[in-house]
């Protein structure tokens, strides 16, 4: 258990970044339209947050700095403050999102209007934030997002014909009747999903929360290497029931109901219940990773006082960051806007902040200063150069891809 | 973690600015939002003196090369405010290790106060505005803009040694000048192809009156002692 435990936080980041609210909804719709044809962009994704979070962990550990400290020490004030605005709109959009999400989740168990539960949702999320430790937060959180392993059973129960997966998956084959901007657009969406930068944000944030030292390099690793893949499997599996129950009947999913639908299908009230309470838990758990990253990337870029290892009196102006950040989230849902529209519109930071994030990392880790002796080696230069490269490409492609398709209509 | 003021020599830009300070508990005080640069009458070469942070200092490094339409508006947002113009401070005897941080060898609590007006026969300008300024002189090697100042650490100061001049802006050599980097490929060999032409020159002769504050210019005697940036150690 105590060995499950150390690996809560790579768990909690792989679920904020690949089964978030806006995901699962992204997910299960891909699954439905595309089946398993852009499982690679997930496969490909996966394996660039691992090598861009082993990355900033490495950092972390060795310097004690976190990812946005970087961004402003490598580019300036200047640039530093374009990627703190883009960043934000990504990750305090998915922050609203993710309250949203809560909200929606627990409407479904109780079939109270969410326009109520939104504001109790903001008060719990703002408890959590302010006064649960660190640990507990990301152990709870982390383990009971894990119900969402629930869709992997769903699938293997709905008996499909797994050859006829596994084809769609290695061959990419984009179906007769979506055009190929559409299949690029969700490309896009996926390869953003997965390597979202707020990820970053937290999980380095996150090592040095944790008191890492060089000692904890291997849990460091671990969380990674075990968090990510479990977070993009979790993803294909929910696309993956999304194809074998919704495809056939071309239902085109828009909600978390029709998300759960093949869960129900497949294992009957268990299951349904053991999907609500992991939808629960991953929405919870995002809108924590995303709330606290909004005030690690303004507390680093301005340099105050940061995170829940030291007394909230002594990380004020963090806690007030907190605190705004959870009222206009509310705000901004009470409105009534729909959460998940609000993620698909977080779109258009990534495309500035993914390149302005992930430079910084791959440049400050072979930084002998920063790193001593655990500068990156010839395979994280590899793969970082060619990943920096996609992720330009990705960044200059989003926004044209999403005006062409209307969001992928 | 090595400390940079053992070995003695520090880049302005990027040993310094935009780093994090930290107190002697490593609680966290504020960035490197710029720094204090003073200048000499009595003819010594000029010396970085204090850290300055705060919005006073940060504004400014925000707009265009020298500043002044940032800072203006600044001050304007604030006209009734005597200090509105005025950083705050922390000097430079408190620094006790320079790292990935800048450690202090206080506590925080009510550490930072207003940078305090210059003495006599001193004139106090930023590093922020001496950056990013056009060089102009007589030899042929020197060209672009200072993209850094190589700083060598005494008890009180970092006196300037070498003006790092070149094209491009500064913070783009990304450390890749010093020799002890080895980056990924591709990124080595842009910042390698882009700084070719980077110099190190001389601030033995530099004084105040050499630069041109309001153009942005920094006037260098043909005779300037110029050497190559070492690229490979």
């Amino acid at each position: 258990m105590k060995r499950l435990l150390a690996l809560a936080l790579g768990i909690l980041t792989a679920i904020g970044g690949f089964v978030d609210i806006g995901d699962m909804v992204v997910n299960a719709q891909v699954g439905a339209r595309f089946d398993l044809s852009l499982g690679l962009v997930v496969a490909v994704g996966v394996l660039g947050i691992c090598v861009f979070a082993e990355m900033s962990g490495r950092v972390a550990v060795c310097s004690k700095r976190a990812t946005f400290d970087l961004v402003r020490e490598r580019l300036g004030p200047r640039v530093g403050l374009l990627n703190l605005v883009a960043s934000l709109i990504v990750t305090a959009l998915t922050f609203v999102a993710e309250i949203g999400g809560v909200a929606l989740a627990l409407a479904l168990v109780s079939s109270v209007n969410d326009l109520l539960i939104i504001p109790l949702v903001g008060l719990l999320v703002w408890l959590v934030l302010w006064r649960a430790k660190f640990s507990l937060m990301e152990n709870v959180l982390g383990l009971l997002g894990l119900a969402l392993v629930v869709f992997a059973v769903a699938l293997w129960k709905l008996g499909p014909d797994w050859s006829e997966l596994g084809h769609q998956l290695a061959t990419a084959d984009k179906p007769a009747d979506e055009t190929w901007t559409t299949y690029a657009y969700y490309s896009v969406a996926l390869f953003g999903a997965a390597m979202t930068p707020y990820e970053v944000f937290f999980f380095s944030s996150g090592g040095v929360e944790e008191g890492w030292t060089e000692k904890d390099l291997g849990t460091m690793r671990a969380n990674v290497f075990v968090g990510f893949p479990l977070g993009g499997l979790l993803s294909l599996a929910i696309a993956g029931c999304a194809s074998v129950a919704l495809g056939p009947l071309a239902i085109d999913v828009a909600s978390l109901s029709q998300v759960a639908l093949p869960v129900g299908i497949a294992l009957g009230k268990i299951g349904l219940a053991v999907a609500l309470l992991g939808f629960v838990a991953a929405t919870f758990g995002a809108a924590c990773e995303t709330g606290l990253s909004t005030g690690y990337a303004l507390a680093q870029y301005f340099g105050f006082q940061w995170g829940k290892y030291v007394r909230p009196g002594e990380a004020t102006r963090f806690h007030v960051v907190l605190v705004v950040a959870t009222f206009l989230a509310v705000g901004v849902l009470m409105t009534g806007v729909d959460p998940i529209l609000v993620t698909e519109a977080s779109v258009v930071g990534s495309a500035v902040a993914l390149p302005l994030t992930y430079f910084p990392i791959l440049v400050v880790a072979n930084d002998i200063d920063y790193m001593g002796a655990h500068r990156n080696g010839l395979l994280a230069n590899f793969l970082g150069t060619i990943y920096l490269v996609l992720v330009f490409v990705a960044a200059v492609a989003a926004i044209p891809l999403l005006v062409i398709t209307g969001m992928g209509a | 973690m090595d400390n940079r003021l053992d070995s003695g020599a520090l880049d302005a830009a990027l040993h310094l600015l935009d780093r994090q300070v930290t107190d002697k508990d490593g609680l966290l005080v504020c960035k490197v939002d710029d720094l204090e640069v003073s200048f000499y009458a009595d003819g010594s070469p000029p010396a970085v003196t204090r850290i300055l942070t705060g919005a006073a200092a940060l504004v400014p490094r925000m707009s265009s090369r020298t500043g002044h339409l940032l800072r203006e508006r600044w001050t304007s947002l604030g006209i009734q405010y005597a200090d509105r113009d005025v950083p705050l401070a922390i000097d430079l005897h408190l620094v006790g290790h320079v790292g990935s941080d800048i450690r202090l060898k206080v506590g925080r609590d009510g550490l930072l106060d207003r940078q305090p007006p210059a003495t006599e026969g001193t004139t106090l300008r930023r590093m922020g505005e001496l950056l990013g300024m056009r060089v102009s002189s007589g030899h042929p090697e020197l060209r672009g803009v200072l993209l850094d100042v190589r700083l060598e650490s005494t008890a009180d100061r970092f006196v300037f040694r070498h003006l790092v001049v070149g094209p491009g802006r500064p913070g783009s050599l990304l450390g890749y000048d010093r020799g002890d980097f080895n980056g990924p490929w591709l990124v080595a060999a842009a910042v390698k192809r882009m700084h070719r032409h980077v110099r190190l020159a001389s601030c033995a002769a530099i004084e105040e009156a050499d630069i041109d504050w309001d153009r942005g210019v920094i006037r260098l005697d043909g005779d300037t002692a110029v050497g190559p940036a070492a690229f490979d150690a």
